[in-house]
């Protein structure tokens, strides 16, 4: 199914715009900080190798995030593409907390 | 959006690009400048003596005798050792029960403290790289937010871009649109693994703040924990009652020697010097190791005797170091420096044609409306920025040493002119702003040199080079800049001109 | 010396690769490249890539030097660039210059060493 190409200027292809712009922000943010966490929640390392061997990939996890939702052939398949591995990654943060402690 | 990968990065190359230009266009340039921190610092403080460095150890025995005249009651007492980039001994103490620290800077050649006038010197560019001169969070909040999206665009425009290696030579000067868009190509084509890993690390050296789940989960809320971890460094404990004489300098400097040769020590932190729990610790200097995390000994205060050095490092901490170490680029001497220096400029050009080509591209014949507003920005941070740089060395001259919060003075003149190279920008033709800017860009540049001849001492400095050197580009801009008669844009007579010379 | 015998070398090599360009060969000659040519250029340009980049950390072999080898690359792109642009007919003279700079330094480390 082909949706129809909205013209530039059209109130269509700001919304769209504007729905990736947040994809990207809000979504692309909370996958990132999901994954930081489960890796420092997961990792058995020194404290310090854990805190860092977790944060150090954040951005680049954060610039697939962006690149994926603009690359994404509509919006919603943008969304789509980010909420799945948040919820995913949502439930292994609740596991490794919960249970883990 | 819907055209293609390509495409798609194209969209979000110029978006991400754009939103942002200025911003770090200052970041960049005010980046590269940071490369030669020290050596703007010495420029700024006309009162401290360049020339040949004395031994560290008898810098030491001077810093560690002032000291124990001045403030033999104290917590710590830190002294950093004269380099060659800035050679004077700072030596700074915290009174017993206060948390401030207080410095003073000493000249190893004469035995006397220095009094230079007060200036941030290069400190000032340093932290407006990273901070803007803002609040902290602030500041760096908006930093961190420009530069990951310098990254995104830096990752997008490599994507994008289709003839990436056929396009690696090609600049075409003199054909408007086309032109700027070389530029801007080449420029960061050739330095690609410059930007990217400039940017990457930058994002890493203030990462736990953009980022924190990772230390918080780990550490709680015990970050102090984290910094002892990630430097090997156990807090000293409060002074006993108890007096006992320091260790005598000759010991620290053998110690030093022993474990890392001669004269490699950066900075001395005495832990309750005086007392006879006294610890001291030896701080490396890092100029022949690409990570920022130096290596430390700890000797008891009293006896000299070596308690530990700092050996285990797991392979994060390790990276992690490099990768900060990359990016403050400490270890690089002067060849590799000059490079960096040129790296990060042509960075700050490739913003510069990014931002001209984007507003030469809509702006077609029109003299008037949002692109001439945009346009008059541009050059508010490509030519106006320079010159509030130029205007801050001029501001070090010209207020007078002794003025009490001269240092705020010079930042203040700084902002001034900035914010009137913002406003000329607006309110004269087009062409004649980026005429008249570069102009005094170049007499600015060509007067610092002046200045220290008149006001300094009778030194040869490396800023002067640097200055005569810029003064000479803003002059060949100006020439180019005149040459073309319809300002920036090329006319076909002038190209016609320019394929048949 | 040392730096003078791979970045002289990078240089030529890079001149060797932009040459190999048909877009730049016609700017420099003012006649196409011929396939025989444009290969054996781009042969030794790359090959000259790679022993400046060996050259380099062979003499210093540490990390800094990765760091010093991709900065002069940038740093002499420019200068090609720049050279292109404004003065195309010294580009071959100033790669063979280079190539012979190259070689000299090369020669006098090796002697140097010995």
């Amino acid at each position: 199914m082909v949706k129809p190409i909205a013209t530039a200027a059209s109130g269509r292809y700001r919304l769209a715009v504007f729905s990736r712009v947040m994809a990207a922000l809000v979504g692309g943010y909370t996958l990132t900080a999901l994954v930081t966490a489960c890796l420092a929640l997961s990792l058995s390392l020194s404290r310090v190798e854990s805190a860092l061997t977790a944060t150090l990939p954040a951005f680049l996890v954060l610039c697939m995030a962006v690149i994926w939702v603009f690359a994404a052939r509509s919006a919603w398949r943008a969304w789509y593409g980010l909420m799945i591995p948040c919820l995913i990654l949502g439930g292994c943060y609740l596991w490794l907390s919960g249970g883990g402690a | 959006m819907k055209e293609g990968f390509r495409q798609s990065m194209a969209w979000l190359h110029t978006w991400s690009g754009l939103i942002v230009g200025w911003l770090l266009l200052a970041i960049f340039l005010t980046g590269a400048a940071s490369y030669y921190r020290s050596e703007i610092t010495g420029w700024m403080h006309p009162e401290i003596p360049s020339g040949a460095p004395v031994s560290q150890s008898q810098a030491l025995k001077q810093a560690m005798d002032w000291l124990h005249d001045r403030a033999p009651v104290a917590n710590s007492w830190l002294i950093d050792l004269p380099t060659e980039r800035l050679p004077v001994t700072q030596v700074m103490w915290q009174a017993a029960g206060e948390r401030r620290y207080n410095s003073e800077l000493l000249n190893p050649a004469s035995q006397q403290p220095v009094a230079p006038r007060k200036t941030f010197g290069g400190d000032f560019f340093y932290g407006f790289h990273f901070q803007l001169s803002l609040p902290p969070i602030i500041g760096r909040w908006i930093v961190g937010v420009a530069s990951m999206l310098m990254f995104i665009a830096i990752i997008s425009g490599v994507i994008t871009h289709r003839r990436i290696f056929k396009d690696f030579f090609t600049f075409r000067p003199g054909k408007g649109q086309r032109s700027w868009l070389d530029a801007h190509n080449t420029l960061s084509v050739l330095a690609l693994p410059f930007h990217v890993l400039i940017t990457y690390t930058g994002l890493v050296t203030l990462m736990f703040m953009y980022v924190p789940w990772g230390i918080d989960l780990v550490y709680g809320n015990d970050r102090g924990a984290y910094f002892r971890d990630l430097r090997d460094f156990t807090p000293p404990a409060a002074p006993a009652t108890e007096k006992a004489d320091l260790a005598p300098y000759a010991r620290l400097i053998e110690q030093a020697r022993q474990q890392w040769g001669e004269g490699h020590i950066a900075r001395v932190a005495i832990g309750s010097p005086g007392a006879t729990n006294a610890r001291i610790e030896l701080i490396r200097d890092t100029q022949d190791q690409v990570s920022s995390l130096p290596q430390r000994l700890v000797l008891n205060g009293v006896s000299g005797e070596l308690i530990e050095t700092s050996d285990a490092t797991g392979p994060a901490k390790a990276f992690y170091g490099v990768l900060y170490g990359l990016h403050l680029a400490h270890f690089a001497e002067p060849l590799l420096r000059l490079l960096l220096f040129i790296s990060g400029l042509g960075g700050t050009i490739m913003i510069a044609t990014g931002l001209q080509l984007w507003v030469v591209k809509r702006k077609g014949n029109a003299t008037g409306g949002l692109y001439r507003r945009i346009e008059g920005l541009n050059v508010a941070v490509i030519l106006g920025l320079p010159l509030a740089m130029a205007g801050f060395f001029w501001g070090n001259r010209l207020v007078p040493g002794g003025l009490p919060g001269r240092e705020i003075v010079e930042v203040q003149v700084f902002f001034a002119v900035w914010l009137m190279t913002i406003l000329h920008a607006q309110v004269r033709s087009i062409r004649k702003v980026w005429r008249e800017q570069a102009l005094l860009c170049a007499l600015a540049f060509a007067g610092v040199p002046l200045l220290d001849l008149i006001t300094g001492p009778d030194a040869v400095n490396g800023l002067n080079l640097f200055c005569v050197l810029f003064a000479g580009a803003f002059a060949f801009v100006l020439w180019r800049l005149c040459r073309s008669p319809s300002g920036r844009r090329s006319t076909r007579a002038t190209r016609q001109i320019e394929s048949r010379s | 010396m040392i730096v003078l015998t791979w970045a002289a070398l990078l240089y030529a090599a890079l001149t060797s690769l932009c040459l190999s360009l048909n877009r730049h060969h016609r700017e420099v000659f003012n006649g196409r490249i011929t396939r025989l040519n444009q290969r054996s250029l781009r042969w030794l340009g790359f090959i000259g890539i790679a022993a400046s980049l060996a050259c380099c950390l062979w003499l210093a072999p540490n990390g800094r030097s990765w760091v010093l080898w991709f900065c002069a690359l940038a740093g002499l792109g420019y200068g090609l660039n720049f050279a292109l642009a404004y003065v195309p007919r010294l580009i071959p003279a100033a790669g063979k210059l280079a190539l012979g700079l190259a070689l000299m330094a090369g020669v006098g480390c090796f002697l140097a060493r010995a």
